[in-house]
């Protein structure tokens, strides 16, 4: 685990990243969550260069990987399909920021993840979320260290770990 | 030269399909067998057409990728070419028809891949390939990888031409008619809105009108015309491939 004072960070430098950013009820922040690990994945997370940036001169290795080609030259991104490419999910921290717009993954056992999903029905969503026990229940977290929801009651986040002995 | 097309409910009757074989016996120079994939086998079906039961091609129980019985065709039979009800062909097919690709299919050239398709991939909502005229010679590849993946494909996708863009085009795997060929009858101007407009000529070979995914997905308020309601040029030819004017 990497402990970094976030008031060194400047992380109001990042107020304006919305996709790093997600307004909770509680003061739930994955930009914080994130400093405290070694090594962290974004899973489709649209674009968050700026912040992975930041965590490598931090000293976290942080990658994002998204199929999308606008990042298929994009430093720090995998410009793959986690879903069907053969993609390495090796890392302490995984974060699937859209949850709703993929199949449920099968995550490593034991792997901390930050799972948020929404239940707003946009085209191309296949995996509609309506509680933070649904995306429990979908990803075999184990442990919760945090769940709730955003200030609408539409956007679900758990943060905790898959479940060691994962029945696939 | 074998071709399929399928079938189902209630939205395009028997004269779509009778049509559709008299475009081919007008524009395609070979012999040719037509054969109807249908939920109804109706007995205004021209005699020369061939009729089977859809249900052979609903390997799967699902009601998830719009179309998938398609693929489904390629595992029936190895080479051929399938066609939606809703196209018109109105020009010499042979070459198109015989084209050795082992996959081939339509890239929506009327759209600007740059400005509308990949604005909206992160999304997962764009698409920019159609399955409206595919000709294929034993894709094995396309089979196994669905057959592989079929878990993931029917969780993710509501249609067939989503699953191959975001799966194979995105790999660059399938291959597509030359720009020009094909068109799209509800974008890019080619209906005519005029008089003097009705006698300019259709352009390429085949006109798609690219109706359904209104239906699958949300938001969509453009003015999308059936072939049964587009302007005079295009029913003037398609209403000739009836029997009794070939």
């Amino acid at each position: 685990m990497t402990n970094i004072d976030n008031n060194m960070l400047k992380l109001e430098d990042l107020q304006n990243n919305r996709n790093i950013l997600y307004k909770s009820r509680d003061d739930f922040d994955i930009r914080k969550i994130v400093f405290n690990y070694d090594s962290v994945i974004f899973l489709a997370p649209n674009d968050v260069s700026e912040f992975l940036i930041m965590c490598n001169a931090c000293d976290i290795d942080a990658v994002a990987i998204d199929y999308d080609p606008k990042f298929a030259n994009r430093l720090g991104y995998i410009n793959k399909d986690f879903v069907f490419d053969d993609v390495d999910l090796n890392a302490e921290l995984i974060i699937c920021r859209n949850v709703e717009k993929h199949y449920p993954l099968d995550l490593p056992r034991g792997v901390d993840v930050i799972l948020i999903g929404d239940h707003d029905e946009h085209n191309g969503d296949c995996t509609p979320i309506f509680s933070p026990e649904q995306l429990i229940d979908l990803y075999n977290v184990g442990e919760v260290y945090q769940k709730g929801s955003d200030h609408n009651g539409t956007h679900f986040y758990v943060y905790g770990k898959i479940n060691e002995d994962r029945v696939l | 030269m074998n071709f399929y097309t399928l079938q189902w409910g209630l939205k395009y009757g028997a004269h779509y399909v009778n049509r559709l074989y008299g475009s081919l016996k007008k524009h395609y120079h070979k012999p040719f067998t037509l054969t109807c994939y249908t939920d109804q086998a109706d007995p205004q079906f021209r005699e020369e057409i061939q009729v089977a039961d859809i249900k052979d091609l609903r390997k799967f129980n699902t009601d998830r990728v719009f179309t998938y019985e398609k693929l489904i065709l390629m595992e029936k039979h190895e080479t051929g070419v399938w066609l939606d009800l809703d196209i018109l062909i109105h020009d010499d097919i042979t070459c198109m028809a015989d084209d050795p690709a082992d996959f081939k299919m339509i890239w929506n050239h009327w759209n600007p891949y740059w400005f509308k398709s990949q604005k909206w991939y992160g999304k997962g909502v764009s698409c920019h390939v159609n399955s409206s005229f595919v000709k294929w010679n034993n894709p094995e590849w396309l089979i196994k990888f669905t057959n592989d993946n079929w878990e993931k494909i029917e969780w993710t996708y509501k249609s067939l031409d989503k699953y191959l863009f975001y799966q194979h085009a995105r790999l660059d795997r399938l291959k597509y008619w030359d720009e020009g060929l094909v068109h799209n009858y509800n974008v890019g101007n080619h209906f005519a809105t005029d008089r003097k407009a009705t006698f300019k000529k259709l352009p390429g070979k085949v006109v798609i009108f690219n109706t359904s995914h209104k239906a699958t997905n949300k938001g969509i308020t453009d003015v999308l015309l059936e072939l049964h309601e587009a302007d005079f040029r295009v029913t003037y030819i398609w209403e000739g491939y009836d029997k009794h004017r070939q």
